[in-house]
């Protein structure tokens, strides 16, 4: 019975951990502490609570003194080190130059052929391309190429195309860390299926249409007098053309002297270059498994001290590059769910989601579609700096619906193998992502630093990108892709194609309809009032058609691919719906 | 059909990269016809590499 009850209280210690430091009374935090030593304190509770548990159920001292070895056992090393590795290689590239040498290469192909335009595309692609273990590397990276085009800068990019190119990167970035193959948040879900590489096209395909759409949802989102008055970024002189400078010559002069400008900012040694390629041979080779057997840790160390070598780097230069936060944030999460291992709390959250499962309102309940539909996108409801927060003590709850743990006898066999592979993409996807739209330090929040607006301005397109088009698509793409025993076959096809056509054109209609006051040009007295219903309706729609969206790829009978008909397919979609569309209110609640 | 699979991601991502281009190139601003085209192909770039890495 003690046991029991601990079980819940433990629960409720993490629930309080968890949104504790997200709630604001008077403009600051209620809990103003970091998020780890919360966790880590929030364990150590739930560990009191089981020793007194153990205690009142007339336990031994023996069981007591056993249980900060089965918290600790919970610390899964491997991911930790594929990270470590990621950052070491990392520190290494910026220690050598290498970064400096992608800035080049990046500046360079404004004059291919690609334009500015399709520059500043593939910048917002590009965390997720070479997806390091955070993405804060990558934005680290990138965003001195931003600013030195960027209004501070030469100006040859607006405020507003720095504002949107910005939030995109950010939500890029944040997501990137989810399919990495040098120790993403993936890989924690691809250890629990036992299939490195399983979940990562489904999620950068969710991630590359997501970037779009919170890209154009930023775009329209924020009107001329928003960027006068949230936005504090100063833009300075235009271009000599726009001024209407008084000769061609002096527009090419002056254009001569911006790039002169840019030269002299991005500049790369010889070694930058060799170090960027061993880099790129490394990931490659091990993407695709070119040097046989041996782990990505091990391809990623041995690069790192043939950049050492080449570039005559101290080791400190090399442990620069290992940002402790994610990793203390892992160690954390895996802490957190070590004590309620121990303490009966995921048993007593089994339960939780089981009822939440079953419970129903005049016959009407949200069923296990809504259930999962909302609990797919909770990590972004509950926006932590770093996604492995919650993605290490909830992972395993996901795993637990499986088939084949036992762990939580209530929640077991909820879902088949493949329907957890569905589950674990769009979860992780979304998990990785959220530390863009976090205001307790994500990835966001450096955006926002850099074009002073508020904190939490860019945060709704963020959040919109991930629930409505990262989320549902990487499920999509794994029932449809990955799983399919023939993809090409016609029904397939014509499913997800027009899955796909369906939530693009529904997405580019709410987007459009989210801000009433985008092509006005006065202010109107109504305006800010519009504009918070149109979002409260875009979000709440957006999440009924995710929740379809992966209830379709949960549920969608097809015996030859493994998914058996298992009861009223309608019936599901609308629970899916009733779930998405209870996650599309929560994201703007919280 | 494992084959096939490869194939139809290699579509699908080359058409999805082609659109997510375009549809950043707009909310740029890039809204004429050579800004969004060079967008889609910027947007191509990155789902060749995506496919790549």
């Amino acid at each position: 019975m003690a046991h029991e009850i601990v079980g819940i209280l433990s629960l409720l210690v993490f629930v309080f951990t968890v949104l504790g430091p997200l709630i604001m009374v008077g403009g600051r935090r209620l809990i103003p502490l970091p998020l780890q030593t919360l966790l880590v304190a929030g364990a150590l509770v739930n560990i009191v609570l089981t020793v007194l548990a153990i205690w009142l159920d007339g336990g031994s001292l023996n069981e007591m003194l056993s249980l900060g070895s089965a918290v600790g056992s919970n610390v899964i090393l491997l991911p930790i080190m594929a990270m470590a590795g990621g950052f070491l290689v990392a520190g290494a590239l910026e220690g050598s130059g290498g970064f400096a040498a992608l800035r080049v290469v990046i500046n360079k192909m404004r004059g291919t052929p690609l334009g500015m335009a399709g520059t500043l595309v593939f910048i917002a692609q590009f965390s997720t391309i070479f997806a390091m273990p955070c993405g804060r590397i990558q934005a680290a990276a990138l965003l001195p190429v931003i600013i030195t085009l960027g209004p501070e800068g030469v100006r040859l990019i607006t405020k507003k195309q720095m504002v949107v190119l910005v939030t995109a990167l950010a939500v890029n970035a944040a997501a990137s860390c989810g399919p990495s193959q040098i120790g993403g948040i993936g890989q924690i879900g691809e250890g629990f299926l036992q299939q490195l590489g399983f979940l990562t096209s489904s999620q950068e395909f969710g991630i590359m249409i997501g970037t779009a759409f919170t890209a154009l949802f930023i775009s329209l989102f924020v009107t001329r007098f928003d960027m006068e008055e949230k936005i504090r970024l100063t833009e300075g002189r235009q271009l000599a053309q726009s001024l209407g400078a008084a000769s061609t010559s002096d527009a090419t002069l002056a254009q001569t002297h911006d790039e002169e400008v840019i030269a002299r900012k991005f500049k790369a040694p010889l070694v930058g270059y060799i170090s960027l390629v061993i880099f790129l041979v490394a990931l490659i080779g091990a993407v695709f498994g070119l040097f046989g057997k041996t782990p990505i840790t091990t391809t990623l160390l041995v690069a790192t001290v043939v950049i050492m070598l080449i570039a005559r780097l101290s080791i400190r230069q090399v442990i620069a590059g290992i940002i402790l936060h994610p990793i203390t944030a892992l160690v954390a999460g895996f802490l957190m769910a070590g004590s309620l291992v121990v303490s009966g709390g995921f048993k007593s959250l089994s339960q939780v989601l089981v009822w939440l499962s079953e419970f129903k309102v005049a016959g009407v309940g949200l069923g296990v579609a809504g259930m999962i539909a909302l609990f797919v996108q909770i990590e972004t409801i509950m926006p932590m700096p770093c996604g492995r927060i919650l993605a290490a003590a909830l992972l395993p709850i996901v795993v637990a619906m499986g088939p084949a743990t036992g762990w939580m006898p209530n929640a077991s066999g909820l879902l088949t193998y493949n329907q957890l592979a569905i589950v674990l993409a769009a979860f992780i996807v979304n998990a990785a992502a959220s530390c863009g739209p976090s205001p307790i330090g994500g990835i966001g929040t450096i955006s926002e630093g850099m074009v002073r607006s508020e904190i939490g301005y860019l945060r709704n397109a963020q959040s919109y990108g991930i629930m409505a088009a990262m989320t549902p698509l990487a499920a999509l793409v794994m029932r449809f892709w990955v799983l399919a025993h023939n993809p090409f076959s016609l029904e397939n096809l014509l499913i997800f194609f027009g899955l796909l056509a369906g939530i693009i054109v529904f997405n580019l209609g709410m987007i459009k309809f989210i801000n009433p006051a985008t092509f006005k040009k006065r202010r109107t007295p109504t305006q800010e009032k519009e504009k918070n219903l149109a979002t409260w309706i875009t979000f709440l729609l957006g999440g009924a058609v995710s929740g379809m969206v992966i209830t379709f790829a949960l549920f969608w009978p097809d015996q030859a691919s493994g998914f058996v008909s298992s009861g009223p397919f309608f019936v599901y979609l609308l629970q899916g719906a009733v779930g998405g569309t209870i996650a599309g209110a929560l994201l703007l609640l919280t | 059909m494992l084959q096939a699979g490869v194939l139809l991601t290699w579509i699908s991502f080359l058409l999805g990269g082609a659109f997510s281009g375009a549809v950043i190139a707009y909310a740029l601003d890039f809204r004429t016809r050579k800004g969004l085209l060079q967008g889609a192909l910027g947007g191509i770039i990155a789902a060749i590499l995506y496919m790549i890495t």
